[in-house]
């Protein structure tokens, strides 16, 4: 394509564009729903995961010294434990410090002034990054000299872990049909806008026009369809919802919602990137039927 | 310029459109394509600008054979090929002008150039004043002379125009057909298929007559009938090009 075409496809394109507005606002409104389903989707998905990671943090895992272990013995454990992948952090509560919590916890109601012994050992707090980690984590430390227990709600793990992979998969499965029913709609949207315009694409190629030629501007109108129905999409699921999970936050805080859970301006890109990708793609199929010569 | 050996086209439907046509058409001719709806007069044109592949036989247009043509050098083919139409076929949303600019925009062709040879070709049709009018404000008879700008723009050895005067009355006929008449005179090759009956009579140009896909005459000097009506002689306007000048559009 020569130079000196590339202005007048932009033009043309643009023109078609205001020329057929109203099949414009019909194709970048159904982009627009369609990715606005698509995206609240997926924010949906990132929120319920960081909810479940959250509480699965929240769990953590309590690792218990035995009684002939002294100090020096923690401190050497906690730095190995520190180590370990996945842990977050590693936080030792002394036999004293237990003790004492637990003398204050109990108060009156069992009296303990009878027991003279602390008969507690040291512990150690961890936290990890990730849920995956969990079983990992209790694996290792149990290998570990020195530690008599390691307790972490093994079944309550497993389970919320089972219910995060089997969400994450249907998750991925629904988002994709979605994605495909996106771009069915969409490249129906655009085919009608074609089909609109066959006769003008019969005369481009009676004068000589070349397919490339005649292509190009629909391409062009087929991204403007995607990127600008996914960019308000976007805007409206992503920034909206993010507004939404803050003021929840804020009001609720009780509640494990994390503003900072949606990753909003990658997902905002990948969803134009998304559109335009589905706007090149339709236009180009519907463009395509028309261009037998 | 033109030749056709053996060349017969079947449809899909099992209608014969031509069978075994044989001519030829030298550079500089003008010629009249006539006979009934049907008979294989469009499907003779379309095989020229290859809008239709013969199922038989060889066309050869300027030294090519248009059969065997591979598809990314069609819209190359065409641009040496003006096609002139019965409904005009213009784009509606672009004025005279920016019709005729599209010829040579699709050609790639710079912009000083497009400036200069629009407008000229424009004052040829007699449309300088029409320039900015959208085909809908447009008369038939100026919209067909929009339609020969267009086909005209790229300077085309061959004209093809295929019943151009269908959709016009008898008076915007005739200055259509003397417009083909001048571009003839000035060395285009000139195809057009017909039901003007007195229009080729007066010109006396060569006529292939069709019937069931047959060319069943060839008169190099002849009408639709054998009477002889010098319409151009008389007037002395076929020297020229004789179009009057539109009025602007509003």
């Amino acid at each position: 394509m020569r130079l000196n075409s590339i202005g007048f496809l932009l033009r043309e394109a643009l023109n078609g564009l205001i020329r057929h507005r109203l099949m414009t606002l019909a194709a970048i409104s159904t982009s627009a729903i369609s990715f606005t389903v698509m995206g609240g989707f997926i924010a949906v998905m990132f929120t319920l995961n960081a909810i479940s990671s959250n509480l699965m943090s929240q769990l953590g895992i309590s690792l218990y010294m035995k009684e002939a272990s002294d100090r020096s013995d923690t401190l050497a454990t906690r730095t190995a434990v520190s180590r370990l992948p996945g842990v977050e952090s590693a936080v030792i509560v002394t036999r004293e410090e237990a003790w004492g919590k637990m003398k204050d916890d109990l108060g009156d109601q069992v009296p303990l002034q009878g027991v003279k012994d602390n008969p507690l050992t040291d512990e150690i707090h961890i936290r990890l990054t990730d849920v995956d980690h969990v079983a990992p984590v209790v694996k290792a430390t149990r290998a570990m000299d020195g530690v008599a227990d390691v307790r972490a709600m093994t079944d309550v793990v497993r389970r919320v872990q089972a219910t995060v992979r089997l969400t994450k998969t249907l998750g991925a499965g629904a988002a994709g049909l979605l994605l495909l029913a996106t771009f069915v709609v969409i490249a129906n949207v655009i085919r009608l806008t074609v089909f609109a315009r066959r006769r003008e694409i019969r005369i481009m190629q009676l004068v000589g026009a070349t397919n490339g030629f005649i292509r190009t501007p629909f391409l062009l109108e087929g991204l403007v369809y995607g990127c600008l129905g996914a960019a308000s999409a976007g805007a409206v699921v992503f920034y909206g919802g993010q507004r939404i999970l803050e003021f929840s936050h804020r009001t609720l805080p009780f509640m494990p919602l994390d503003p900072s859970a949606v990753p909003v301006r990658p997902l905002f890109v990948a969803l134009i990137a998304i559109g335009g990708v589905v706007g090149l793609v339709g236009s180009s199929a519907s463009v395509r039927k028309f261009l037998h010569t | 310029m033109i030749e056709l050996q053996n060349v017969s086209v079947r449809y899909p439907n099992g209608v014969d459109a031509l069978r075994g046509v044989n001519v030829t058409i030298n550079p500089g001719e003008f010629v009249f394509l006539v006979g009934p709806t049907g008979s294989g007069k469009s499907t003779f044109l379309k095989l020229l600008y290859r809008e239709e592949r013969p199922s038989g036989g060889a066309v050869y247009v300027a030294g090519r054979n248009v059969a065997t043509l591979r598809p990314g050098q069609i819209p190359l083919f065409r641009r040496h090929i003006g096609v002139v139409f019965q409904d005009f076929r213009l784009l509606p949303y672009k004025n005279a002008w920016e019709n005729v600019a599209f010829a040579l925009q699709v050609t790639g062709a710079p912009r000083k150039v497009i400036h200069q040879r629009v407008p000229e070709i424009l004052s040829m049709v007699g449309l300088t004043a029409k320039a900015r009018c959208l085909p809908e404000q447009l008369s038939g008879g100026e919209q067909q002379r929009v339609c020969i700008a267009r086909a005209l723009v790229n300077a085309p050895p061959l004209l093809v125009a295929d019943e151009p005067t269908g959709n016009l009355d008898p008076a915007t006929s005739l200055e259509i057909f003397q417009l083909l008449d001048a571009i003839h005179r000035e060395g285009t090759t000139v195809v057009v298929a017909t039901h003007d009956a007195a229009m080729v009579d007066r010109l006396q140009k060569r006529v292939l007559t069709f019937q069931n896909g047959l060319i069943t005459r060839d008169d190099h000097v002849g009408g639709y009938d054998q009477e002889q009506v010098d319409l151009f002689g008389a007037s002395g306007a076929a020297a020229g090009v004789p179009v009057a000048e539109a009025a602007a559009c509003g």
